[in-house]
């Protein structure tokens, strides 16, 4: 239960930067709501940010950064829930937060300082990491109810 | 050429340790100018690891930090890779990884310079 409230909190965080944020440059930001959510987003060079947030059922994300100083920030709350999120080189920074049954999320991050981090809930739970470089910090947390 | 490293010590505490994460294997190599070591620590309940190599030697080269877990709570795979420099007497940290339990963990440190190769494991 401990895990959970962090997790939410970790979610909330984690959007609330992506909108948040003052910093100039490129950015994508999509909520959905409902069913059958989809979204595929690719950015190339500078200052790339993505923030997606989705609720509803079968919740799929991708999406591709090129280099820079990229941010990405993934939240899915429902069940089926798919993200992939792909970062070239630079100060690459992942989150993804899946809330529901039927997680799976895959992280791919190039050099410079990498951060991913991982925070799945419910059942059937995949995350895949790969990164690349010097600064490579990993974190997954998975629980079930 | 690559140094397989025994494996004796895990293996050995895999039935003591039950879900714990067990013991390791350390590598050495090159004449044990270059050892790799995976440490384990828990903080709040979660599990953290840290890819690291020691050089005797000044030595550079590449590394491969792979992480698996398959347990009640999910599958989780991390595969961490790049390069390193270190001088004589320097250590340095790789990569690192954190999950929320130990609980069929399974962790693999490869590293390669002046072609050997070393690797240490850890895992449930």
């Amino acid at each position: 239960m401990n895990k959970i409230m962090i997790a939410a909190s970790a979610l909330a965080v984690l959007i609330s930067t992506g909108v948040t944020s003052a910093q100039a440059g490129s950015r994508v930001i999509v909520e959905q709501y409902g069913y059958g959510n989809g979204v595929g987003i690719g950015q190339k060079g500078r200052v790339n940010r993505v923030h997606t947030y989705q609720k509803g059922n079968w919740n799929y994300v991708r999406s591709r950064q090129g280099g820079a100083r990229n941010d990405a920030v993934v939240g899915q709350q429902g069940n089926r829930n798919t993200a992939s999120v792909s970062q070239g080189g630079r100060n690459n920074v992942t989150g993804i937060a899946q809330f529901g049954n039927g997680n799976s999320a895959s992280s791919s991050q190039g050099g410079s300082g990498n951060t991913s981090a991982v925070i799945q809930l419910g059942n059937n739970k995949k995350a895949n990491v790969t990164q690349e470089g010097a600064n490579n910090t990993s974190v997954i947390i998975q629980g079930g109810w | 050429m690559t140094t397989m490293l025994t494996k004796s010590a895990f293996l050995a505490a895999l039935g003591a340790m039950g879900v714990t994460f067990a013991a390791d294997t350390s590598g050495a190599m090159a004449g044990d100018s270059l050892s790799c070591e995976i440490r384990v620590s828990k903080r709040n309940g979660d599990v953290e690891l840290k890819g690291i190599v020691h050089a005797a030697k000044a030595a550079s080269g590449t590394f491969r930090f792979k992480i698996s877990q398959n347990g009640d709570a999910g599958s989780a795979q991390i595969n961490q890779g790049g390069d390193f420099k270190l001088g004589a007497g320097e250590s340095q940290v790789l990569g690192e990884a954190t999950l929320g339990d130990a609980e069929g963990l399974r962790a693999k440190l490869s590293v390669t310079a002046g072609g050997a190769t070393t690797y240490c494991t850890r895992g449930t």
